[in-house]
């Protein structure tokens, strides 16, 4: 058994990504300063997961716009951005990719797959993403149940006070993409897919 | 009275919280996604930091004939899953008509005073209050080190990536209330101030 390299104490975001990590496998967010370790993801998780980059990478291509799929791309949510990297499951932006970058710039669409053991952080986090100017829509997507949770910013850029529930038979509508996505497509190939996907 | 009356229930919604006999805790409490969240008990100087504020931003809102309303520990509901979350900043002011709401409806300003031992619950309800509309303007002060931090919207609702740093003698300006407050006022009275504070 490999030992684990103590964890250090309060970190700024520069420190974090200079960090060469703790020793083992496990991918960390940086929360107010503090460490946070992300447990691996469920198998229905991660075929979400895979499915939501499938159909947007491909809306994007059909679409021709300049944007670009990105999987667990880092962002920095405003207020103590210093302190702050927060890791959601899939992001979009139509910023262009520079050499060296960490940080995916100006996402415009996060998603988040909701697993049972990471609830409260997953709405902590998406709480903090909102702050961040340039997203104009996140969606969580529930792992145990066909069930999506979409936050559309409003056109004077307000966050509306609840998400909009989605449930089986629905679909995810992104203006910002343009891009309509139904669940089924979402869940496909999950014990959680009904009918033929 | 039953002591299981002091368990709380796995889960409450907002509604219930606000019902509850806070199953005798001394410190705040705070609904985090249906769970209650107790903090310590706050310290002295973290009492008498936020008395001061208050009574400033009080004295101030009265002195413009504000029909804005300050108050301390009273709920807040932040944005996403409002029916199961509330939190509890140490100050808050809003201008939105009275009613019978037991919670602070469209805040404008929230104050929060920092303690060692309520750090990272504090800095997450300031995460999760940062994305409601109406909030203009973020105080953060230390009760156990002289320094202050202030979060200010700009023009185009963006909140800053980092906050200005008041430290001592300085002066905090809060924007949405065209306040300012004098650091020496802020800690007076405080161990802090007095430089009696034992060391930690």
């Amino acid at each position: 058994m490999t030992a684990q390299r103590k964890l250090p104490p309060m970190m700024t975001v520069a420190d974090f990504i200079e960090w060469p990590g703790d020793g083992t496998d496990t991918r960390y967010e940086l929360v107010d300063g503090e460490l946070r370790a992300m447990a691996p993801g469920a198998d229905s998780h991660n075929t979400i997961v895979a499915n939501l980059i499938g159909e947007l990478w491909r809306h994007l291509r059909e679409a021709g716009l300049p944007c670009r799929v990105v999987s667990a791309p880092g962002v920095q949510p405003r207020v103590r951005a210093n302190w702050n990297f927060r890791i959601p499951d899939v992001g979009v932006t139509c910023a262009p990719n520079k050499a060296g970058e960490v940080m995916t710039p100006e996402p415009v669409l996060l998603m988040e797959v909701l697993s049972p053991g990471n609830a409260q952080d997953t709405y902590e986090n998406v709480r903090a993403n909102t702050t961040l100017p340039s997203v104009r829509e996140i969606v969580i997507v529930h792992s145990t149940a066909v069930r999506a949770e979409l936050l559309v910013r409003d056109e004077n850029g307000h966050w509306p006070p609840n998400a909009t529930e989605i449930g089986a038979g629905g679909t995810l509508a992104f203006p910002s993409i343009g891009a309509v996505i139904p669940l089924s497509e979402v869940y496909a190939g999950t014990h959680l897919a009904t009918g033929p996907a | 009275m039953n002591i299981q009356q002091h368990v709380p229930p796995p889960k409450m919604t907002v509604d219930e919280f606000f019902a509850w006999d806070g199953g005798g805790h001394r410190g705040k409490l705070e609904l985090v996604e249906g769970v209650v969240r107790g903090m310590a008990p706050a310290s002295s100087d973290h009492g008498i930091i936020q008395l001061n504020i208050g009574s400033m931003i009080r004295a101030h809102l009265r002195s413009k004939n504000s029909p804005c309303r300050v108050g301390t520990e009273v709920g807040v509901i932040p944005p996403l899953r409002q029916k199961t979350n509330a939190r509890v900043p140490d100050i808050s002011v809003t201008c939105a008509q009275p009613s019978a709401s037991k919670v602070f409806v469209d805040p404008v300003l929230i104050v929060e005073v920092l303690s060692h031992s309520n750090e990272d619950e504090t800095w997450d309800s300031i995460g999760a209050l940062a994305g409601l509309a109406s909030l203009k303007e973020i105080l953060v002060v230390q009760s156990e080190r002289i320094e202050a931090l202030v979060f200010t919207r700009d023009a185009t609702g963006a909140w800053p990536r980092d906050p200005v740093e008041v430290g001592a003698g300085g002066t905090i300006l809060l924007a949405s209330l065209g306040l300012e407050l004098v650091m020496a006022e802020v800690f007076e009275g405080t161990q802090l101030a007095h430089g009696t504070r034992e060391a930690t």
